[in-house]
């Protein structure tokens, strides 16, 4: 949602603003760990000669 | 808020500057999950039954990859109808017409998952079912949501194709081709998908005509629709017994594939003999929308199942 308003965001808006970034942050880290996890084994797997 | 932390009203940063970021919550509905279930299910009955063998983590990405896929389209399909689900009851909550998201994030995501699911399956997988796969999103995002579903009533029909691909690929991801069985699987989802939307659509009929939405009973009428229904069950029945009568499967298959389609045939009966135009009557129709959805789970079980253990 794009707020088209000149005024500054209240103490709520800006907590839910901060909590959907950090919710986002900690969705992508997650997210990141496992396709390094993937990817290495599908390295594993093509390098070992295992298909 | 951790302390030292300021808000956003103390650092100057106005309302109009922050376009409020959508939860993950958002981008996973974009993906609409619960296609998706369906979509992995076939996608693995078409990769284990399939000939030979093929090593779990390159089928655990085959499938991650076909589920990405479908992830993408379902991305796209939002970010191109979010006027048509704006107008829907039944579409919208979600993110877009619900204001929770810009349109410009969800085609930003719908194409990274769509570059992403292609790459990694050509480069773990292979290139052909990789091939397969961006057509079949090509289909749904371009051929389906940007042409059909707005221009004719047989949008379904044709858009089906799209939807038929899953099993496909997870056979193309452990041979590397394409033969008679595949083919079969997607003549069966392409042929159930007419009277499986259209049973859909008939209970929710005010709510496409609201839309603007060309779908057969807002175009032809409750009865022609019905009749359409009942009329598609026939062929869908042939694709669906076909893999036994050609020797492709085994009598597992056969025993269940036969009694399924039957009651899927009496359901498109009841369907058919029906004339209400009242909403809260068309139970036969919820039925039948109901029992397609758990018919085509069984029937892939069972062929992959058939082909599995007694091939």
């Amino acid at each position: 949602m794009t707020d088209h308003e000149d005024r500054p965001l209240t103490r709520e808006e800006s907590q839910r603003v901060r909590a959907g970034q950090q919710s986002r942050a900690n969705m992508l880290a997650v997210l990141l760990v496992a396709l390094a996890v993937l990817f290495f084994a599908i390295t594993v797997v093509k390098v070992g000669g295992w298909l | 808020m951790n302390i030292g932390e300021k808000p956003f009203a103390m650092t100057g940063v106005a309302a109009r500057d922050i376009a409020m970021p959508s939860e993950w919550r958002d981008f996973w509905a974009l993906t609409k999950p619960r296609v998706m279930s369906l979509v992995v299910f076939t996608a693995l009955c078409g990769l284990l039954a399939a000939p030979g063998t093929i090593n779990p983590i390159i089928g655990f990405t085959a499938i991650l990859c076909i589920a990405v896929g479908a992830g993408a389209s379902g991305a796209l399909n939002q970010w191109y109808e979010s006027d048509i689900d704006a107008k829907m009851k039944r579409t919208r909550g979600r993110p877009l017409p619900a204001g929770r998201m810009g349109r410009e994030a969800a085609l930003q995501f719908g194409l990274i998952l769509a570059g992403f699911s292609v790459g990694t399956m050509g480069l773990a997988v292979n290139w052909f079912s990789a091939g397969l796969l961006a057509f079949s999103i090509w289909f749904y995002a371009v051929v389906y949501t940007m042409w059909l579903k707005r221009a004719t009533p047989q949008n379904i029909v044709i858009g089906g194709a799209a939807g038929a691909f899953p099993p496909v690929i997870g056979w193309a991801a452990v041979t590397g081709d394409i033969t008679l069985l595949p083919f079969l699987m997607f003549a069966i989802i392409f042929l159930w998908t007419p009277p499986h939307f259209w049973a859909l659509a008939l209970f929710m009929n005010s709510d496409y005509t609201e839309a603007g939405v060309p779908m057969l009973p807002v175009v032809k009428g409750r009865k022609a629709t019905r009749l359409q229904v009942f009329l598609y069950s026939f062929p869908m029945a042939a694709a669906a017994i076909a893999p036994s009568l050609l020797g492709l499967a085994g009598t597992l298959y056969l025993a269940g594939s036969v009694g399924l389609t039957a009651i899927f045939l009496v359901n498109a009966l009841l369907v058919f003999r029906n004339q209400t135009e009242d909403t809260a009557a068309m139970k036969p129709e919820k039925r039948l929308f109901a029992f397609s959805i758990l018919y085509l789970f069984l029937l892939f079980a069972l062929l992959a199942a058939d082909r599995m253990f007694f091939a």
